[in-house]
């Protein structure tokens, strides 16, 4: 199978990630359910984001633009995903020890776009450049270990059915309140 | 939108092939010393492609700030491509077929005629046109041998796949959900395995 026939087939593990992770940070603890390096992760989900019923062409997008922060879209996201749909593309703002990064998340790529890295301190004379390229790799690298962590620690709670019935009776729960 | 920017996006890709057993950095100098970026501002070809530093578009020698960073490879891909915009092709060519059928006295002309006057009037207007330049960052880390590629146009990316196989001998493979988690899972043997992942139902 080539890139473009299994990207087109497995798009769901993506988007369903993705989804896992908006139920989990909302639903669980959203201030350090999992930990990254020994250190807590906390996500902060904004609401304008984009659901879809599913993978494939014929998908019903469904997008929301609320205010940043606000909560008021909350009941209506619940619903949408009660109604089957999954998050496809959100707004992520991600703590871990003392830095900070937004970054929007594709669900079916994994693409992350509109990326606020961390302010750098080097300067602009030579060894400033070096210094700024090092911080600036530095942060991007965390960044995608970080996804890649979570996305880790997903996969191996959905590819155990046991973990992942009780997940889903926690995300069930949650949704139905 | 590049690595230095404030703002960016990437795409990861994971490296394929094998890099030189001994004499890397020389093979990477020489690779890119090869393909940096040439100006076209003088003559009148239609595109170039180049590697430029991360932090000057205009630094195709790498004078002001170098490529190696420890243990990484930061380049500029810069793309200048000469264009005409549709509106300004469409008016060129109305205004040489009017002159044309005005000076033969016809009253329209051909598909082919028409085909041929938009050809010339293309190289003309291109010839004219001032390149418009583009860069795109990307950072080869080479302990993991992955490039991070801080643009998620589907174009840019075809155009660094092609050129860094030019470039270097060797290929680009983008990351995706699937291949990620074949990579992260790899060791771990877990009950269902990777491939007989099905679409969750969270309701």
């Amino acid at each position: 199978m080539d890139l473009v026939e299994l990207m087109k087939e497995k798009e769901f593990v993506g988007q369903d990630f993705l989804t896992w992770l908006w139920l989990a940070s909302e639903s669980i603890n959203s201030d350090g359910f999992f930990e990254h390096e020994g250190n807590p992760v906390v996500l902060l989900f904004d609401y304008n984001m984009k659901l879809e019923c599913g993978a494939g062409d014929a998908c019903n997008q469904l997008i929301f633009k609320t205010a940043s922060g606000s909560a008021s879209s909350l009941p209506e996201i619940k619903l949408a995903v009660q109604q089957g749909k999954k998050i496809s593309q959100a707004q992520i703002l991600i703590s871990w020890k003392d830095l900070e990064f937004i970054c929007k998340l594709d669900g079916s790529l994994l693409e992350l776009t509109g990326i606020k890295l961390p302010k750098t301190v080097a300067g602009d004379d030579e060894d400033g450049y070096e210094a700024r390229i090092l911080e600036r790799i530095y942060l991007a690298e965390q960044l995608s270990r970080i996804i890649d962590s979570l996305f880790l620690y997903y996969l191996k709670k959905r590819l155990t059915p046991a973990i992942w019935k009780q997940e889903l009776v926690q995300f069930r729960d949650w949704l139905n309140e | 939108m590049g690595l230095l920017s404030g703002s960016c996006a990437f795409v990861k890709y994971s490296v394929l092939g094998d890099l030189p057993q001994s004499g890397f950095w020389e093979f990477v100098a020489d690779r890119v010393r090869r393909n940096a970026f040439q100006d076209i501002d003088d003559n009148f070809n239609e595109f170039s492609i180049g590697w430029v530093s991360v932090a000057d578009l205009l630094d195709s020698s790498f004078e002001i700030s170098d490529y190696a960073v420890a243990d990484n490879i930061v380049l500029g891909l810069r793309v200048d491509q000469r264009k005409v915009s549709g509106a300004i092709l469409k008016k060129f060519c109305a205004k040489e077929e009017a002159r044309i059928k005005k000076e033969r006295g016809i009253p329209k002309l051909s598909r082919d005629q028409r085909l041929e006057i938009k050809e010339n009037i293309t190289l003309k207007l291109v010839k004219q046109a001032l390149p418009t330049p583009v860069k795109y960052d990307l950072w080869w880390n080479l302990a993991e041998n992955t490039v991070y590629f801080f643009s998620t146009q589907g174009k840019a990316q075809e155009l660094l796949e092609d050129f860094f196989k030019r470039t270097f001998d060797l290929g680009l493979m983008r990351q995706i959900p699937y291949t990620v988690a074949e990579n992260l899972l790899a060791g771990d043997i877990l009950e269902t395995p990777l491939a007989d992942l099905y679409p969750a139902e969270f309701v």
